[in-house]
């Protein structure tokens, strides 16, 4: 089995602590098993010299033990006792991996009568990076430019962000101890010199004006409004410092459809110079049925429909009870608004497209419905931890959120556009059962939204999780490190009750917290690169699964065929 | 109403050192320029406006500088980029006083060390305006590696730039800035302004997380701090100096050492409260040793390098006062049973008596009739304690009382707060607060704080010679009969009289320093060096002195 535990260095430290003072106490092991092998690269397939090689009982994280490898990339761990050992390495310039990874997989080796747990070889994959340059239209370094790193998983093929770094004073960015994959670089920043002048100071120029997320054009949108020619004294020319800089993709593009992404092996170390270039400014000024005298605005860009990025570069002044919002670029934005009108602070929130300065009023409402629920528990127990609830549009890849409170209420932030949404709860010892809304259709777990009236979502939660336990076989013989997957068979599932495990040495592994219901369980060889998410791909290995129904606390042991 | 917030500026203005430098200064106007306010012309007098232009360089290489910003502030406010041959204009600028500044990343403004001034960057627009040079000085940069003693380098250590300044009178060590290293081994600390740094690497808590150290019979670890070259004591460490636009290179080896293992118990922490328990150097300087702490009985244990070090714990007490315990220990084995006692914090009351020569009217009462007439404030001789402070307890207005003191020793500076009154005596039992330090001892009630204000308080006026019209003295009055109590700083614009009030009859010496940035003035060995330029005066009750100092020059 072997879930890779993301252990924060903290709580390291702390292991670190303890078992120090468990090294000079703890009696010589008694066991006669070893863990012996070799660690080589994974590419060229020749031995590292002085990996440093963790085994860790899997029921007993803190009773490690570390060795060096010898020059000859050889280790060996004797005197075990019969059991599961997760297997990890590290060397300078290598990732640190477990033993035959898989993203959050791997194998464990499993030492004991007539197993095999030695000779093996574990080979370790070289880190990648990624760095570069960045520099604005005269060829000068952009200093504290922030650069955002996504990597594109495989199996599903969403973005994740993986890091954030800031540029140094000659542009420089560095992006370390990646693993191979798929990877986009954005940069976003504003010009150090930019000025953003107040609209008294400035002359009106050409405005191509708004449309709401609806795609209608408001009355307040229309180019050149005639208030705000009243309000500018048109003496001074546009000004050529009132500029930003759109986010940027690498190679040098705006659009992220037009990004390349960056395919990186192991070892690779890739250079991704990035060119920022300003374009004229846009104002947006917010409007509301009273004077809003001071307020701050928090602006988020679409990027793609599932990703928004944060917008720092505006500015914002307050002026005759508007307030604007300067240094932005055309796009796509949600504004989530706190205004003061003198007596009251009120919040607000807004979407709009912008391809030139514009005007809009809070008073219009933007269609988002808004959208509050309970979360409904079957049987006893609390919530533990965070648990927030999603709304997610599969055609525009659109993701709303609430967090579920200490009553079990959620509120989605900002409401939603109507349309057909799967409601997603992320939750731990507890699985999503059945969905009720109030208006609105439900199906499964999709449900309706239309526009106008608030919803009311009832989610109700059920505890007793089940779990498989198995073995992968090939020719009767057991097979170590295969794909084992859960795929439920109702085909309208969301990819989230999909389970997933790595076969450890012996061939067996356990997939815990299934949720209740009916599943296909299938083992497959080569399934690490499988876009498993897809169904379409899955479909010709189903049929040679084993069905197998979930009951709430069920326990079921199975043998699984490997293709 | 109109506001505007602009975050760009906000944050320049806030963080010099992150963004780039600024400024500016002109060349032709003459000193004797009195400063006009800027301000919108009267409706009968519309400005003439005349072209202003000039040139913007490199302070130390005195090239052009391409893509400077040039602002001009106020009424005529614009901004225009330098060419590639660093020269700007602008076409109408109404005439009388405006401010111009130049900035670009890579650049600080012009001699940020130097005494303020007032107007800073005024220049006179009008038909003799000739062209300007603006001098941006450039930042300098600080580069390395660090390695291991196999010359392997190590990442993600963390560099502290340090600077010693002097901050009211007092010499603080702070660090200005940092950064960490990367898988190479190599950082890069930029934005930096000219003065004297060290520099320290923080790499002790890295070994611990790799787990082949946590296995070895003998632990290894990195010292606390490493500071410039290889002093593991900031006191012997190489400063450096760094002049504008100079980028120095550093290298580290760090040698690891044996690590020992301190385990122990603090006695007095609440069942189930977390202590905070926190290693210093001797220096105060806060060290990143991880230490574990279990609520359930006191217990801790850590790892550290052989040295001596503070350890401090401190916790919570029922009514959220703190409680601290502080230890120095010297680590050159294992030290299993340290044994360290929480005591509480202390209060003292404070009793003000006050003698009344003339009339007076009560202008500051309270509305329980009461008066602060007295603001007590105690400051640690340790700077690892907080300072504290007397308050009214607003449910008993009679009540006066300093709070929550951790034991330590303390000088009290007691101020009169009516400008026409002084602090005759301050004692606490037969301590004299204006003459000695307060040692406040653990677990033992001092008696409380008797204070005497009176009424019939002196005058001191005069003027300070030899100073530049423009410039800011900073006039330091020294009670020579209360050495425990805080100088008097008074601020002198340029050549004109200054008075200053409430001040206790008795002797004084009067220095006039160009700038306090460089003086150490608590230390009286300081001030003595300084002692032949001071004026001495003595004040009489109710008199009105007069006294010449001549300026004290402390540039470097």
């Amino acid at each position: 089995m072997a879930r890779i535990f993301q252990i924060a260095a903290i709580n390291l430290l702390a292991l670190a602590v303890f078992a120090q003072q468990k090294d000079t106490s703890a009696a010589p092991a008694t066991g006669k098993w070893k863990i012996s092998g070799v660690v080589v690269d994974a590419t060229s397939s020749t031995p590292l010299a002085r990996a440093q090689v963790t085994i860790t009982p899997v029921t007993r994280q803190n009773e490690f033990h570390t060795m060096v490898a010898g020059e000859d990339g050889r280790f060996l761990f004797d005197n075990l006792d019969p059991g599961k050992y997760t297997l990890t390495a590290e060397r300078k310039g290598y990732l640190r991996e477990a033993f035959d990874q898989h993203g959050q997989h791997s194998t464990s080796i499993v030492v004991g009568p007539k197993l095999q747990s030695e000779n093996l070889l574990f080979r370790l994959h070289r880190d990648a990076s990624i760095s570069g340059t960045v520099t604005d239209e005269q060829n000068e370094a952009v200093r504290n430019a922030e650069i955002t790193l996504f990597q594109q998983g495989t199996s599903n093929g969403q973005l994740v962000l993986r890091a954030r770094a800031n540029t140094n004073d000659e542009g420089v960015y560095h992006f370390s101890h990646l693993s191979p994959g798929k990877y986009f670089v954005a940069a976003s920043s504003q010009p150090w010199y930019a000025q953003h002048p107040l609209p008294t100071q400035r002359r009106p120029y050409a405005r191509t004006g708004i449309n709401s997320s609806q795609g209608e054009t408001n009355g307040d949108g229309k180019p050149a409004t005639s208030q705000e020619e009243d309000t500018s004294p048109g003496q001074q020319p546009i000004s050529p410092l009132d500029v930003a800089y759109p986010v940027t993709f690498y190679p040098a593009v705006t659009e992220f459809e037009a990004a390349a992404p960056i395919v990186l092996s192991a070892g690779e170390k890739f250079t991704a110079d990035l060119n920022l270039r300003a374009v004229p400014a846009l104002h947006l000024r917010i409007a509301s049925s009273v004077p809003i005298q001071n307020g701050n605005v928090q602006v988020e860009a679409r990027i793609t429909g599932e990703l928004n990025m944060p917008v720092h570069s505006q500015s914002m002044s307050f002026e005759g009870g508007v307030m604007e919002v300067s240094g932005l670029v055309p796009g796509h934005y949600f504004l989530r608004l706190n205004s003061y009108d003198g007596k009251n602070w009120s919040r607000s929130s807004k979407e709009v497209s912008i391809s030139g300065d514009a005007k809009v009023s809070t008073d219009e409402k933007d269609g988002y419905v808004p959208v509050s629920g309970v979360v409904k528990l079957e049987g006893a127990g609390n919530l533990s931890g965070q648990t927030n609830v999603f709304l997610f549009d599969k055609a525009s890849g659109a993701r709303f959120w609430g967090q579920v409170s200490a009553k079990n209420e959620f509120e989605i932030d900002r409401g939603v556009p109507p349309g057909r949404y799967q409601v997603l709860v992320s939750t731990t010892g507890f699985f999503f059962k059945t969905l009720a809304a109030t208006p609105g259709r439900v199906t499964g777990h999709i449900v309706e939204i239309g526009p106008g009236a608030a919803v009311r979502l009832t989610l109700e939660l059920g505890q007793g999780m089940g779990r498989v336990d198995g073995v992968a076989l090939k020719d009767d013989m057991p097979v170590a490190g295969v794909m084992v997957l859960l795929v439920p068979q109702d085909s309208a599932a969301p990819p989230q009750l999909f389970r997933l495990d790595q076969s450890d040495s012996d061939g067996t592994f356990t997939v815990a917290s299934v949720v209740p219901g009916k599943y296909t369980a299938v083992a497959l060889e080569n399934g690490w690169n499988l876009q498993w998410s897809n169904r379409k791909v899955l479909k010709p290995y189903l049929a040679q699964g084993v069905p197998v129904q979930i009951e709430p606390n069920g326990k079921y042991d199975i043998k699984l065929k490997v293709q | 109403m109109r506001r505007k917030f602009c975050f760009p500026f906000l944050s320049f203005a806030c963080a010099a050192l992150v963004l780039a430098g600024c400024i500016c200064l002109f060349i032709q106007t003459a000193s004797s320029q009195v400063y006009r306010p800027i301000g919108p012309p009267s409706a009968d007098h519309p400005p003439e406006k005349y072209k202003l232009e000039g040139t913007v360089i490199n302070s130390v290489t005195g090239e052009p500088i391409p893509r400077a910003l040039v602002q001009l502030n106020g009424v005529a406010a614009e901004t225009v980029l330098t060419g590639p041959d660093g020269r700007f204009h602008f076409e109408a600028v109404p005439e009388g006083q405006i401010a111009v500044t130049a900035r670009k990343p890579g650049f600080f403004e012009k001699d940020p060390g130097k005494p303020r001034t007032w107007p800073r960057f005024g220049i006179t627009i009008g038909p003799q305006t000739g062209p300007i040079t603006l001098m941006l000085v450039p930042e300098s940069v600080i580069y390395g590696h660090v390695e291991d003693g196999n010359g392997e380098p190590i990442e993600n250590a963390q560099i502290q730039v340090i600077q010693v300044r002097i901050e009211e009178g007092r010499k603080k060590r702070q660090q200005v800035s940092g950064g960490q290293t990367d898988e190479q081994g190599d950082f890069r600390i930029a934005d930096l302004a000219q003065g004297t740094y060290y520099i320290g690497v923080e790499a002790n808590s890295l070994l611990l997380r790799n787990p082949i150290e946590q296995s070895k019979k003998n632990r290894e670890g990195y010292p606390a701090v490493v500071y410039y070259p290889t002093s593991t004591d900031l006191s012997f460490a190489q400063p450096i100096n760094l002049t504008p636009g100079q980028k120095i290179q550093l290298q580290f080896s760090l040698k690891q050492e044996p690590l020992f293992r301190l385990s122990g118990k603090v006695a007095g922490v609440p069942s189930g409260t977390y202590a905070n328990l926190q290693f210093f150097d001797l220096a105060s300087s806060s060290l990143a040793f991880t230490t574990q702490f279990d609520p359930q009985n006191g217990t801790f244990k850590t790892m550290v390098p052989a040295g001596t070090y503070v350890l401090r714990v401190t916790a919570p007490d029922a009514n959220r006062n703190e409680m601290l315990a502080e230890q120095t220990i010297t680590v050159g084995s294992d030290l299993p049973d340290l044994r360290l006692s929480l005591a509480p914090s202390v209060s003292l009351p404070v009793i003000v008596r006050t003698e009344i020569t003339k009339e007076t009217h009560d202008v500051d009462v309270n509305p329980h009739g009461y008066r602060q007439e007295v603001n007590v404030h105690l400051s640690p001789a340790n700077p690892l304690n907080r300072p504290a402070w007397a308050n009214l307890d607003p449910e008993n207005p009679s009540s006066f009382k300093v709070g929550n003191i951790v034991p330590g020793k303390y000088s009290v500076a007691v101020n009169a707060l009516r400008s026409d009154r002084y602090v005759q005596s301050a004692k606490c039992g037969t301590v004299d607060l204006l003459r000695e330090e307060l040692v406040v001892p653990p677990g033992v009630q001092l008696p409380p704080i008797e204070v005497v204000v009176r009424d019939d308080s002196a005058v001191l006026t005069g003027k300070v010679l030899n100073v530049n019209a423009d410039y800011f003295t900073n006039l330091l009055i020294v009670p020579q009969f209360a050495p425990a109590q805080p100088s008097r700083v008074v601020n002198v614009y340029g050549p004109s009289e200054f008075q200053t009030s409430g001040l206790a009859p008795g002797d004084y010496k009067i220095f006039a320093f160009d700038s306090l940035d460089r003086v150490e003035y608590t230390s009286p060995e300081v001030l003595d060096h300084y002692a032949s330029q001071a004026a001495t005066v003595t004040l009489s009750a109710n008199g009105k002195s007069n006294v010449t100092v001549d300026l004290i020059r402390t540039g470097e």
